[in-house]
């Protein structure tokens, strides 16, 4: 018995879980041995099946399935598209770059859009970043805060001429991306378990929005996409759409017609 | 008997979980009340927290934690307290609860229920804490068993007689797993029932049932399957220690259709009977 205390213990054991290697390796390493340099068996108790070491080791092996499994439910077609194997592998690298430090595992994978785009002894890996990128998108929007979009009365109380200096305020759960690939058609697929097309470079202008509690997302064409980013920006809507006009050579008539279509999918809550 | 703060016997209640958010919105079933996990509601606005919502308008709802860390040496994590009191000030939560064990320290969380070296500087430890979380959340709080997968040398107090003592001297409720006794019975070889008949049972205010993952060796507390024959033996043996206790089935892998699971829920009425129990059957 070695009795070292109630916060050496608990040291020990979570350097024991977290740090990579087999459990040999992990109980000789740096951090583990800074919190108690002495032998398992001086720590925690064999049992009549299990030595010390492995009865530790049932807590290491749980450690890295649990994190993965929340990861998985953040980034199914990412982990779907590169194999569990290698999703493992890579959960395992990426915890240890970015552990846990918050009592919900639902932002554990807010870093793993930026960590892929970093693993370029990946095959693919900027489409990668793109993919998780945009799942991210889709688990963001998910969590939003409930925000009411504008009622039809509210817009019709808008006199005609105050449209030209409107501003308006879009839903919290409102994501405007732009990625280098077709991101888009990789979640169809999954979703419809379908064979994934080739990875091929496209730039592509995604929004990923939330309307009666679920999510959605929709591509936008570039001038939609720069409108709809100039008016989430807080510019006022007749400001805006003279930019997009003269950017994309589109008449106001056109764009007009993609700002009715975004409200009618409740993307704005405020108008003033 | 019932418990010290005269908590009501809810009745027969299941986990809230998300596969069967549709299913409960659209088909009110009659089950008795739900537990919904503190963390999956928090920092959340979108469906789950509508959904928990609706169902605390129709149901009783108890709100039932993994990541206070009671027994961290860490400090408290006020900005968490301050959620989980206004998540269960907007339930109406009956009740709330959390394990008597660790998740993390230095700043981290492994997201597990690390057990606890039973020692006096743990219990002691555990003891202020508990008391410092009841005075934030201004109620008192209920503590689960969690299942073991080992003991620390150090230890010098049993599970049941520092759960007992930590309970009496914090004055906090006790959430009795009763398949966790089971399993760290297996695990630990030792009785399950002396376990049971050493919790103060004014203090009982819940139980918990669940499936497991026997793995020859040592059991998985997995939450994936029905319960077995063995703990429904020891939750007629603590029906008959504790009394009306409300009851919450979990199962939170694998899951199955809401029926299957609320039936697993019901089946707990069939062993609260007076009989003499029958032994639980457990391997050390």
């Amino acid at each position: 018995m070695a009795n070292i205390g109630l916060e050496r213990t608990q040291r020990w054991l979570q350097s024991f879980i977290i740090t990579p290697g087999s459990d040999e390796e992990s109980l000789a390493s740096t951090v583990v041995r800074a919190a108690f340099d002495g032998n398992v068996e001086q720590v925690v108790t064999p049992s009549k099946t299990l030595t010390s070491q492995e009865r530790a080791a049932v807590y290491r092996d749980m450690y890295l399935l649990r994190l993965a499994d929340a990861l998985t439910s953040d980034y199914p077609v990412t982990r779907d598209w590169m194999g569990p194997k290698v999703f493992e592998q890579l959960v395992a690298g990426y915890v240890q770059e970015h552990p846990s430090r918050s009592y919900t595992l639902n932002r554990l994978g807010d870093h793993l859009p930026v960590y892929l785009a970093g693993r370029r002894e990946l095959t693919n890996h900027e489409f990668l970043h793109a993919l998780a990128s945009f799942e991210l998108a889709v688990t963001e929007v998910f969590d939003e805060e409930e925000v009411a979009a504008l009622a039809p009365e509210q817009i019709a109380a808008v006199p005609d001429e105050k449209w030209e200096t409107a501003k308006l305020g879009p839903i919290a759960a409102l994501r405007l991306r732009k990625f280098d690939y077709r991101v888009d058609l990789f979640k169809e697929c999954y979703r419809d378990s379908e064979p994934y097309p080739d990875p091929t470079p496209e730039t592509t202008f995604i929004a990923v929005y939330r309307q009666s509690y679920r999510v959605f997302w929709m591509n936008l064409t570039e001038p939609e996409y720069d409108l709809l980013g100039s008016l989430v920006g807080g510019a006022r809507l007749g400001e805006a759409i003279e930019k997009a006009c003269i950017a994309h050579g589109l008449e106001a008539d056109q764009l007009l017609i993609y700002f009715r279509d975004w409200m009618s999918k409740d993307l704005f809550s405020e108008v003033g | 008997m019932s418990n010290r703060w005269n908590l009501p016997n809810l009745g027969y209640g299941v986990g809230l979980r998300t596969k069967h958010f549709s299913h409960v919105l659209e088909h009110h079933p009659s089950v008795d009340w739900f537990e919904f996990l503190s963390e999956n509601f928090m920092d959340t606005g979108g469906r789950p927290t509508y959904v928990l919502d609706k169902v605390a308008e129709r149901y009783p709802v108890v709100a039932h934690g993994v990541s206070m860390s009671i027994g961290s040496t860490d400090p408290l994590d006020f900005d968490y307290l301050a959620k989980l009191k206004q998540l269960a000030k907007q339930t109406r939560a009956r009740w709330v609860s959390d394990h008597l064990c660790w998740t993390g320290v230095s700043g981290l969380n492994v997201h597990d229920l690390l057990p606890m070296p039973y020692t006096d500087e743990s219990l002691r430890h555990s003891i202020e804490r508990v008391r410092t979380v009841q005075d934030y959340l201004e109620r008192p709080i209920a503590l689960e068993n969690a299942s073991t997968y080992l003991e620390f040398a150090d230890s010098d107090w049993t599970e049941w007689d520092f759960l007992a003592t930590l309970a009496e001297e914090a004055d906090c409720g006790l959430l009795i797993d009763v398949n966790n006794i089971y399993v760290s019975a297996f695990n630990h070889g030792y009785d399950p029932k002396k376990y049971i008949d050493a919790i103060p049972e004014d203090r009982v205010v819940q139980h918990h049932l669940a499936g497991h993952t026997n793995k020859g060796t040592h059991i998985i507390d997995t939450h994936n399957d029905h319960v077995i024959d063995a703990v429904w033996e020891l939750y007629r043996y603590a029906y008959a220690r504790f009394g009306e206790v409300p009851t919450l089935l979990e199962w939170d892998a694998d899951i199955p259709s809401f029926d299957v699971v609320h039936a697993e829920a019901l089946r707990a009425a069939e062993y609260r009977t007076a009989r003499k129990p029958v032994e639980a059957a457990v391997n050390g």
